[in-house]
C-alpha cells in the first residue's frame, strides 16, 4: 500500500549506519513513522515535507519515499533565536510523544504548521502561538480546558481560576473556599485565538505568561506525564523548561530596559 | 549447535560499522591467511587498547593517560576552548590542524526525544574548568543542526550565568563551504551566508 501527504518532521532515528528512522506528524495520517533510506540532505526537525509512505502492509513500519524538502525552510530564521529554538523543540517533543501513532490529527497539524511559519516573525507573537499551540495539544488528547464559563455559577465573566482537577474555569465567588487549590487564570487565555486567523494581540505582562506556562505545565504534567511515565526521565522535556526560563529572562529585560 | 571460532569470528566482525556478513567473512579469512603478519599483531593492538585507553577526566578525550596528550601538551594554546559533541568532531578538528586550544567534549546535545537533559552532558565540569582556567574564548563547534543550535543557545546562557558573564563566547560560522557554487547551495545556506556576509 502506498499514500502520499505533507508532515512535519518530529523525530529522527539513526537505524544502522545510513539509514534513518522519521516520525512525522502527517495531515492526514497522524503521526506516522517509516524507514528512510536516503544518505543526503537530511530533512531536520520540523520541516514541512511533502512524502509518500509505502509498505507492503498497513501495520508494516513502511519507507518514506519521494520526500520534497521546501525550498525556503523556515527554520533558518531561528537558528540564531534560542526562544524560538526552545518553543520548537519543546513543542516538537511534546507532540511525538503525546500523540498516538496513526491517529490523524489534522486540527492539530494545521496549528503545527501555523506556529512554525509564525516563528519567522520578528516580533513576540511566537509566545503566544506556543501557549496555543499546548492548549490545542491537550485538547486533541483528550484534556481539554473549558475557559468558556464557570463550572459552578455558570457566569461568563470574572473568570479568574481553573480547575486542576478537571480544566473548568471558575469565577472568584464559584471558588470561595478553594482559591488556595484553584490555578490562576491569565486573562489573556480566554479570548487567545486558537487556530491564529486573526491579527496577533499585543504580548501580555511577564506575569501571566507565566501563568499561562504554569496552568499548561499542570495538564500536562498531570494528564499526559502520568498517564505514560516512560515518556518522559521524571518531568516535561527539558526544551520546555528553558522555554519558560527564556521568557523569564523577557521579564528581566524589559524591566532593565524600562529602568 | 556448537559455533566454530571461525564463525564466531566471522560475528563479531559483522558487528564493526561499514561491515555486512560478507565483509565480515572476506576479513576473516584474510586475517587465517596472514596470521603472523595480520592477525597477532591485531589481537595484541586490540588488547592492548581495550585494557589501556581511558577516557581524559579533564576534557572528555580518549588516551592511554588519565589526562590526555592534548590536555598535557604545554605548546596548546591554553586561553581558547572548543566545546564539541563528541571524540568523533574533535578528531576531526585535529585532522585540520590549525586549531591548537583545548577541547571540552559535552556527550551529546540536548535531546527530549532520547531522554537527554542538561544533567545528562557534561556542563557542570565544562563550567568547573571555565572558572578554575584562564580561557579568554569559548568556541561553541556543534552541529548545524536543531538539537545542536539549542543546545549551543542553552550553553551560552549556562556559562554566562554560572562560569563568567564576559566571557568572550563564539559559534562556528554557516555559509558556503569551500568550493561551492552557489547555483547549487540550498536556499537556508546561501540566506545564512548572505546574512554573515563580512567586509572583503
Amino acid at each position: 500500500m502506498q499514500w502520499e501527504d505533507t508532515g512535519i518532521l518530529l523525530k529522527k532515528q539513526k537505524f544502522g549506519e545510513t539509514h534513518h528512522i522519521f516520525v512525522f506528524l502527517t495531515k492526514e495520517h497522524g503521526k506516522h513513522a517509516g524507514l528512510y533510506r536516503g544518505k543526503t540532505s537530511l530533512p531536520e526537525s520540523g520541516e514541512h515535507i511533502k512524502l509518500t509512505w509505502k509498505a507492503r502492509l498497513h501495520d508494516h513500519l513502511g519507507e518514506w519515499s519521494g520526500i520534497e524538502r521546501q525550498p525556503r525552510s523556515p527554520l533558518i530564521h531561528i537558528f540564531g533565536h534560542s526562544g524560538k529554538l526552545y518553543a520548537l523543540s519543546s513543542a516538537l517533543s511534546l507532540t511525538e510523544k503525546t500523540l498516538a501513532d496513526r491517529d490523524a490529527h489534522p486540527a492539530l497539524y494545521e496549528y503545527l504548521v501555523t506556529f512554525i511559519k509564525g516563528l519567522q516573525m520578528e516580533d513576540t507573537s511566537w509566545i503566544l502561538a506556543y501557549i496555543s499551540y499546548e492548549i490545542s495539544l491537550l485538547r486533541e488528547i483528550g484534556f481539554g480546558m473549558d475557559l468558556s464559563k464557570c463550572a459552578v455559577t455558570g457566569n461568563t465573566e470574572n473568570l479568574a481560576f481553573v480547575s486542576p482537577k478537571t480544566g473548568h474555569a471558575v469565577t472568584c465567588q464559584g471558588g470561595a473556599g478553594y482559591l488556595d487549590r484553584l490555578l490562576p487564570l491569565p486573562s489573556f487565555l480566554r479570548d487567545l485565538d486558537l487556530s491564529r486567523t486573526k491579527a496577533s494581540p499585543p504580548l501580555p505582562e511577564p506575569p501571566q505568561l507565566h501563568e499561562a506556562f504554569a496552568l499548561t505545565k499542570h495538564f500536562l504534567e498531570k494528564c499526559v506525564a502520568s498517564c505514560n511515565p516512560s515518556s518522559f526521565k521524571n518531568d516535561l522535556p527539558p526544551y520546555r523548561m528553558l522555554l519558560v526560563n527564556w521568557v523569564e529572562m523577557l521579564k528581566q529585560r524589559t524591566t532593565d530596559s524600562n529602568k | 549447535m556448537k559455533i566454530s571460532s571461525l564463525e564466531t569470528l566471522v560475528l563479531y566482525l559483522s558487528k564493526l560499522p561499514g561491515l555486512g556478513p560478507r565483509s565480515a567473512r572476506r576479513m576473516a579469512l584474510h586475517l587465517l591467511k596472514r596470521r603472523e603478519g595480520l592477525a597477532y599483531p591485531l589481537i595484541e593492538a586490540l588488547k592492548s587498547a581495550a585494557d589501556t585507553i581511558k577516557e581524559c577526566s579533564l576534557c572528555g578525550n580518549w588516551d592511554e593517560e588519565d589526562l590526555c596528550s592534548l590536555c598535557r601538551s604545554e605548546t596548546r594554546e591554553n586561553y581558547l576552548l572548543c566545546v564539541v559533541e563528541s571524540v568523533a568532531d574533535l578528531w576531526a578538528l585535529e585532522r585540520m590542524g590549525s586549531y591548537k586550544g583545548a577541547y571540552h567534549i559535552l556527550g551529546g546535545t540536548l535531546s527530549a526525544l532520547d531522554g537527554r537533559g542538561p544533567e545528562d552532558l557534561k556542563i557542570e565540569a565544562l563550567v568547573r574548568r571555565i572558572k578554575e582556567s584562564q580561557f579568554e574564548e569559548i568556541i561553541l563547534a556543534l552541529n548545524a543542526t536543531i538539537e545542536g543550535q539549542t543546545t549551543a543557545h542553552y550553553l551560552k546562557e549556562y556559562i554566562s550565568q554560572n562560569a563568567a558573564s564576559n566571557l568572550k563566547i563564539t559559534h562556528l560560522a554557516y555559509g558556503v563551504p569551500l568550493g561551492g557554487e552557489l547555483d547549487y547551495l540550498d536556499d537556508g545556506t546561501l540566506m545564512t551566508a548572505l546574512k554573515e556576509r563580512r567586509f572583503f
